[in-house]
């Protein structure tokens, strides 16, 4: 009985206290941060033992102006083993894994590619055969130089050992080396995207050190010719890379990075107000960026974010295979509103295109339009009428409605579902919005991440990352009917149309053919609409300033970037 | 006789008062609440003002309309998971009671078992499996907080079973069913109804405890919800949390205690054995000086 009792006042005693925590103006201990409860409370309990000591030898009062640079930038989630097979995150894990080697090009400020480990790259006249020329004066870690045989080797591996994102882009390709600084690559078929996948994308590997290595996923030496040297890793608390002296692109700016993990980001952003981490790889969300802007010793760099944000029809499945259904839908949906109330006006408005309006490939022809009555005139149309009066229209004998999901871990994308659902109820239509976990949302709409395998939901609240964007030709993966092709077609959108303008896309080399299509593509994609594009967030990054402030914002991917530590370096 | 003790139990009385209030917010929300809560009824983030007297949310919904609407899913969820749990917990109590050989003892070990399951991680899977929705939210609460019902239940069944009108129905030739539902059933209702009432309690802090963390179903607009978005749209780093976190909390608090000091008075006044305790110490200090020579009068202290 008594045990009961004190069950019962224990819970009414643990709700007190949380509204106690809840007071304070530190509020850590309230923080429990989602699922793994467990696992991220020892992390975030770390991160004061690892901001400690940093390195004996550097007392961490900032005096002299003469002492190393050193920086402490947070990431979220531990990325594992920094080797192209074991990182965890394409962001920030890539990002980071880019610290440690190198690319043949890389993205400049404006997210186009250049030579990098490359001098240059003459591309043959029918485009299958690329003929690189390496710079002669790129060392490893070890002291050893990098050669074409290191670049062959690598793709090869690649090649050999799969993991997608470097794997599929090298597959089929021939690799000779006529001597120890030309790679020629000879392709099946002409890539318009080679340069951006896999050459900046890619990593080279050290042949000396990788030879041998049947499963890279327990090859843990992170040697590679970067402008850092991965120099201690401690799962699930933090990395410590040290700058490379003999960097061929020049000391980086910043001698020491260390990079503990916080898996809360209210501890985060808390630990950044109280100056015990420097910066951090999280974009800062829209509510606080009045609140860090105004800080004195902080800036907060704003800039156009490449990750979209998009309301994704099943096309497969009625009523929303209908062009003018899914066109009724966006015409009924304000994106401009939804970026002003959901992301506080820090984002740009979806343009129904796909293409962001600050990309170089963008039709300033294509626009978003928000008219209802259109939206309404369009349905009639169709014949689809509210017939027995409850508000919902009804196409062929069904009532107009459809489950929106969601997923359950991103409250900001719930709240775009809410309003859409609003807003698509004034022409007749519901969406039912369910939150869904993150696996079980994916199983539905994208089940083993390959659209060959069908799909199961109405529509959807989906995003791709920025460098799908960063690649206009990426547009075809989004259209294209077949699977393989069209691997990011996750709606099921099948059009001969769209299909015949992808196909030629997908093997035009020439630079301004390949401007016409994608704009010819991004009319289609405006005119088709098998999905809306509702905005792209705007990256926020705030930092404190005395501790570095020569970073670089990579258009559309934000400021985590080899470039930021090699200031003055302009590929 | 129920009321006659809770009468004289002061606490009992803030507790019931309490639900009422929770019951008429609930009830009256469409009257109460000064708006739609699903409206955008005030730009993001609004701090109090005279038209918002709580603010708004992260896309402009009033924040007090939030919480009186919010009452009906807090304490639908409350009542609904407690109801779940009674069920179990007084069916399996009665049999565990009266059957003590094999079955009493694999239900206890049942019961054992149940009151240990760590109920995040398993909250986290069948989130996965069974979908993020209200109901499913219900279910997963009442199945984890049957087992302290059950068990309390069983002791007085326990001691029910050998009184001596159960013994002579039984020589009467009655059979278990029928001793069990008209004799023993009877005689634990009310202490079911003072258990359901503590049950109710903790469903409600476990739906906000859950919902906060983003297990619960986040588009419905429970408490917990709303702290899950003060939350998520951090609240507590930019200063709204004197507006979007306390006064959930609050009404967390208010509801959870009102429930408890309630079941706590309605226990005492049903359960004989608490009565007697009761009577002879004086570990509720508030309601010693006066409850003492009043229970003194009842007729268990004679």
């Amino acid at each position: 009985m008594f045990t009961t009792r004190r069950f019962i006042a224990l819970f009414v005693l643990v709700g007190l206290f949380a509204l106690a925590a809840c007071a304070a103006p530190t509020p850590e201990p309230t923080k429990a941060p989602p699922p793994p409860a467990a696992t991220s409370v020892p992390a975030a309990t770390s991160v004061p033992v690892v901001t400690k000591a940093p390195e004996p030898t550097k007392p961490p009062a900032p005096t002299a102006t003469t002492k190393p640079v050193s920086l402490r930038m947070a990431i979220l989630a531990d990325e594992s083993t920094l080797n192209p097979y074991t990182y965890v995150f394409g962001y920030p894990g890539w990002n980071m894994l880019n610290l440690v080697y190198d690319t043949l090009f890389i993205l400049d400020a404006d997210s186009l590619p250049k030579p990098w480990l490359a001098k240059e790259d003459k591309i043959s006249a029918d485009g299958k055969v690329h003929t690189i020329t390496l710079r002669n004066d790129v060392k490893w870690h070890d002291g050893k130089p990098l050669t074409s045989a290191d670049v062959k080797f690598t793709y090869e591996y690649y090649q050999k050992v799969v993991r997608a994102r470097f794997s599929t882009p090298v597959r089929n390709a021939k690799i000779e080396t006529p001597n120890e600084t030309t790679v020629v690559i000879t392709l099946p078929n002409p890539n318009p995207s080679f340069l951006i996948e896999p050459m900046a994308d890619a990593p080279i590997l050290p042949k000396h050190l990788w030879e041998g290595v049947a499963d890279p996923k327990k090859f843990d030496n992170a040697t590679g010719s970067g402008p850092f040297k991965l120099v201690e890793y401690k799962a699930e608390q933090f990395y410590r890379f040290a700058a490379n002296p003999t960097y061929f692109a020049g000391k980086p700016a910043v001698d020491e990075l260390l990079m503990p993990i916080i898996k809360d980001p209210t501890t985060v952003f808390s630990s950044l107000k109280t100056g015990e981490i420097q910066a951090t790889t999280r974009e800062l969300s829209p509510e606080l960026v009045k609140d860090f802007s105004s800080a004195a010793d902080m800036k907060v760099q704003r800039g156009a974010g490449f990750a979209t944000t998009l309301l994704l029809f099943n096309s497969e499945r009625a009523p929303w295979n209908k062009k003018e259904v899914r066109q009724a839908v966006s015409l009924a949906i304000d994106t401009q509103k939804l970026v002003d109330t959901v992301l506080l006006g820090f984002g740009t408005q979806g343009n129904p295109g796909w293409i962001h309006p600050q990309s170089p490939f963008h039709d300033p022809a294509v626009k978003a339009e928000f008219n209802v009555a259109k939206a309404k005139t369009l349905l009639d149309n169709l014949g689809y009428k509210d017939a027995n009066n409850d508000g919902i229209r009804e196409a062929d004998g069904k009532n107009m409605e459809g489950t929106l999901l969601v997923y359950s871990n991103n409250p900001q994308r719930i709240r775009a579902a809410e309003l859409i659902a609003a807003a698509v109820k004034e022409i007749g239509i519901s969406f039912k919005v369910t939150a869904l976990e993150v696996n079980s949302l994916d199983a539905k709409v994208w089940p083993d991440f390959d659209v060959a395998k069908g799909r199961d939901f109405d529509l959807s609240m989906w995003g791709w990352s920025a460098p799908v964007q960063v690649n206009p030709v990426r547009m075809v993966a989004l259209v294209h009917s077949d699977p393989v092709i069209g691997n990011s077609n996750v709606g099921g959108y099948k059009n001969p149309a769209a299909d015949k303008l992808a196909d030629e896309l997908r093997v035009t080399t020439d630079l301004d053919k390949q401007k016409t299509l994608v704009r010819q593509m991004e009319a289609l994609i405006a005119q088709e609409m098998p999905f809306v594009l509702l905005y792209y967030v705007d990256g926020n990054y705030v930092y404190r300033t005395a501790a570095y402030d020569k970073w670089v914002y990579q258009k559309g991917q934000g400021i985590f970037n080899k470039l930021s530590f090699l200031p003055g370096v302009k590929p | 006789m129920i009321w006659a003790s809770l009468k004289r139990n002061p606490l009992g009385l803030v507790g019931l008062a309490l639900l009422i209030a929770m019951l008429v917010m609930a009830l009256g929300a469409n009257w109460i609440a000064p708006y739609d809560p699903t409206r955008q009824t005030g730009e993001p983030f609004e701090p109090p003002s005279a038209a918002h007297w709580l603010g708004a949310n992260d896309i402009g919904q009033d924040i007090l309309s939030e919480l009186i609407y919010g009452a009906r899913i807090s304490l639908l969820i409350g009542v609904l998971a407690a109801g779940i749990a009674m069920v179990i917990g007084t069916g399996v109590g009665l049999l565990a009671g009266y059957y003590r050989g094999a079955v009493g003892i694999l239900l206890m070990r049942l019961v054992d078992v149940v009151l240990v399951i760590p109920f995040v991680p398993l909250m986290v899977l069948l989130a996965a499996y069974l979908g993020q929705n209200l109901w499913n939210l219900i279910a997963v609460i009442g199945l984890l907080i049957w087992a302290r019902p059950a068990r309390v239940i069983r002791s007085q069944v326990l001691s029910l079973a050998e009184r001596e009108y159960v013994t002579a129905a039984r020589a009467a030739g009655a059979r278990d069913g029928h001793i069990l539902i008209k004799h023993i059933l009877p005689g634990v209702l009310s202490l079911a109804l003072a258990q359901f009432v503590l049950a109710t309690s903790s469903s409600i802090l476990i739906e906000a405890y859950l919902s906060f963390l983003g297990l619960g179903d986040p588009t419905q607009k429970s408490w917990g919800a709303v702290l899950f978005y003060a939350q998520a749209r951090n609240a507590f780093l930019s200063g709204a949390w004197v507006w979007w976190v306390i006064p959930p909390g609050l009404m967390i608090t208010a509801s959870v205690l009102g429930f408890a000091l309630l079941g706590f008075a309605l226990e005492e006044a049903l359960n004989p054995r608490l009565k007697a305790r009761a009577a002879t110490t004086s570990w509720r200090a508030p309601t010693s000086p006066k409850a003492k020579p009043a229970v003194n009068k009842s007729p268990v202290s004679r």
